[in-house]
């Protein structure tokens, strides 16, 4: 990239690693920060930096987090509920807590059960959240990984996982999206909707 | 239109899908899918593996576009029966070579998912799809004749299995070994089953759990050096599974 000087190139390169950029977004992005935003361009870098040195792994539920332990697993009143929420990832943490449906705590495998890909059950957390089982105080784990193969797959086997302490294990139903139409849902969902249907 | 299924799949830039299908009549293709990853794209559940499709390919190159896909039939797999449908797909993504077309292992593979979605019982469905794969891939072998002179296999000689080509008499220099000689001076790890065994086996009787056993042990031993030192993860799930229980 000979038109660049070196250190933009190297700005592009890195912005390039965001999801959704490519090297035209990259340099947009490049050139607003360096011509128009420098104030913001400075508050962004620092902002990553201290990001980047005070962020870790929650020791109880793996989510990204400040401290030692997050906010929801420091919540007593969470924690009497008794029940844990098994997502995929932390974004996954955001999009149940925005139902304002759930009150208990949760658990972020990072990943999911990936045979085929090489991923087993270590890769995903799984003896952390074997010991919390051991532990006791949960009654209830509410299986919210993706319905696709691995999803299911890493449901499955944390299903087995809680039996053998003997806790409950719920997974959350799929089906038709609200303000969605049955003509276009596929058949794959409509068969989980119709299995999974409730008595009104 | 051809029929498919898919055994794997991958995120492909922003919105797409690398698939690894398992079609009939070119066997195992490389296709890509541009936009099923997108938000409101309909073939999110299509391309899950475990659903029979009607796809068409088009492109001339190693990997393909898909250009249609059309859902025909889901199996839908609980619990170890999802581990089972993934020890199928990675026996054939380790043994299937890309664009080798090996007819009826398709069918074989279909009636397979479909048996699994069916019945609760796994085991025979695998053994049997091990023991077709392994036809396909011509390295079946004769439950009536050993493999060295091509002789009758007699029902009290002692045998070992030798994969690739078949069961061989076991021996210990050079005299036959029979039934209750305990082979000591044979490596004791070694897996002997007798010429009498070896008939019920070829009768696949895989409903008795007896047989059932030994065939598991067969198709291990046919196995080990197609699969080599590298584990099957699915089957570590299976194991866990079982454990679990």
């Amino acid at each position: 990239m000979k038109a660049f000087s070196p250190a933009i190139a190297a700005l592009i390169e890195s912005l390039r690693i965001l999801p959704g950029v490519g090297q035209k977004t990259a340099q947009r992005m490049a050139f607003q920060l360096l011509e128009r935003h420098r104030d913001g361009a400075g508050k962004l870098a620092s902002a990553l930096n201290h990001a980047l040195e005070v962020v870790g792994r929650c020791q109880r539920c793996r989510t990204l987090t400040e401290g030692d332990t997050c906010s929801i697993c420091d919540n007593q009143a969470r924690a009497a509920e008794g029940t844990v929420c098994i997502v995929e990832s932390p974004a996954d943490v955001l999009a149940v807590e925005q139902t304002s449906q759930y009150k208990g705590q949760y658990f972020v495998l990072m990943g999911r059960l990936s045979p085929l890909d090489g991923i087993g059950p270590a890769d995903i957390g799984l003896d952390l959240l074997e010991k919390r089982f051991q532990d006791g105080g949960i009654n209830e784990v509410i299986l919210a990984t993706n319905p696709t193969m691995e999803g299911d797959t890493t449901a499955h086997f944390i299903a087995d996982l809680a039996a053998r302490y003997n806790i409950n294990a719920t997974r959350i139903a799929h089906g038709v999206p609200v303000g969605g139409e049955l003509e276009y849902v596929d058949h794959t969902t409509l068969g989980h909707a119709f299995s999974g249907r409730k008595s009104l | 239109m051809t029929r498919a299924v898919v055994l794997h799949r991958w995120p492909w830039q922003e919105h797409g899908l690398l698939l690894d299908l398992f079609t009939e009549g070119f066997g195992r293709v490389r296709a890509i899918s541009k936009y099923a990853r997108s938000r409101r794209s309909s073939l999110r559940a299509t391309l899950e593996p475990f659903t029979l499709i009607d796809i068409e390919l088009k492109g001339r190159g190693e990997v393909k576009n898909l250009a249609r896909a059309d859902s025909v039939q889901n199996f839908p797999l609980r619990s170890v029966h999802l581990y089972s449908g993934l020890y199928l797909n990675e026996l054939l993504q380790r043994l299937l070579p890309e664009h080798t077309d090996l007819p009826g292992l398709f069918i074989d593979y279909v009636k397979s998912l479909e048996l699994l979605s069916e019945t609760q019982v796994i085991e025979p469905v695998l053994r049997q799809f091990e023991y077709r794969l392994l036809c396909h891939l011509d390295l079946d072998f004769s439950f009536t004749h050993d493999a060295n002179d091509g002789n009758a296999i007699e029902p009290g000689i002692l045998y070992r299995f030798v994969a690739g080509s078949g069961f061989v008499p076991a021996q210990i220099e050079n005299e036959a070994l029979y039934i209750g000689e305990a082979p000591a001076e044979t490596a004791s790890s070694e897996w002997l089953i007798s010429g009498a065994e070896i008939s019920v086996l070829g009768q696949f009787q895989l409903a008795n759990p007896q047989v059932l056993k030994q065939f598991k042990q067969l198709m291990r031993n046919a196995y080990a050096p197609l699969l080599g030192s590298k584990p099957l993860r699915s089957r570590e799930l299976l194991l866990a599974a079982v454990q679990n229980k």
